[in-house]
């Protein structure tokens, strides 16, 4: 299983970058792959490509910032949740996530 | 001018509200003249946290604010004596954020973002809630 995700946040100085880290540990800790994407003040980092999209089961987007460059995700599976929610409960989101991929495998 | 130094770092802080938090950490910003209007930084940070708490759960909150009540990037920290009510959650960490709204140097950003990704981290936190002294908890951070 693949997940991808972009993170946000309206000053773009912690939560974009605590919820990306918290659902890294999270797959990580699931045995999940996953490639999490920051639009944060610094700009973009870690930006999902082509490559990154080949096999990937679902998109986690943060709602707090509108994300950008959501049309590359055409297809995929959104799962959309506020950064706070996906820092304080990063394990369940991905349990969620992946029962849910699970179901419709 | 660093993003967090030892003035900015206060262990055992009593207080029983994260406003009294917030203001306690906005007078140690302030004394080093990094704010340009504590006062509106108070109302920047408490507006932030009225939009959504920004307790991160593991007992640390984050408020902060990127607004033109702020001259230079800064890191606060205080540690409470006592953990208080932040929202829905027990908080006794707390890391308060100072950007100026047209942040142009992006190292303390980069600063922001690692320390922000390291509390995700449940050994960085554990040894934060260690730490026996200021610098201690620099060293930590600097790591």
């Amino acid at each position: 299983m693949k997940i991808l995700a972009v993170t946000a946040c309206p000053s773009g100085v912690a939560h974009t970058y605590m919820s990306a880290e918290a659902i890294k540990v999270a797959c990580k800790k699931a045995g999940i792959d996953c490639k999490v994407e920051t639009q944060g003040s610094i700009g973009i980092e870690d930006e999902i490509g082509p490559d990154d999209l080949k096999g990937a089961d679902a998109v986690i987007l943060t709602t707090d910032m509108p994300i950008k460059n959501v049309e590359r995700f055409e297809g995929l599976p959104k799962v959309k949740v506020r950064a706070g929610v996906a820092i304080k409960q990063a394990d369940a989101l991905i349990a969620k996530v992946s029962a849910a991929l699970k179901d419709r495998a | 001018m660093k993003l967090i130094d030892e003035g900015l770092v206060r262990l055992d802080v009593k207080a029983s509200t994260k406003e009294e938090v917030i203001s306690l950490l906005a007078d140690s910003l302030d004394c080093e003249g990094r704010l340009e209007d504590r006062d509106q930084y108070v109302l920047d940070v408490l507006a932030r946290e009225k939009e959504f708490s920004t307790s991160i759960g593991f007992g640390v909150a984050t408020p902060h604010a990127k607004a033109d009540s702020v001259r230079v990037a800064s890191l606060g920290f205080a540690r409470l004596a006592r953990p208080l009510l932040w929202g829905e959650d027990e908080v006794s960490m707390v890391f308060q954020i100072a950007v100026p709204l047209a942040e142009a140097g992006e190292r303390h950003l980069q600063i922001l973002a690692s320390i922000s990704r390291r509390l995700i981290h449940e050994d960085f936190r554990t040894r934060l809630a260690a730490a026996k002294t200021a610098r201690e908890v620099l060293e930590l951070l600097a790591e």
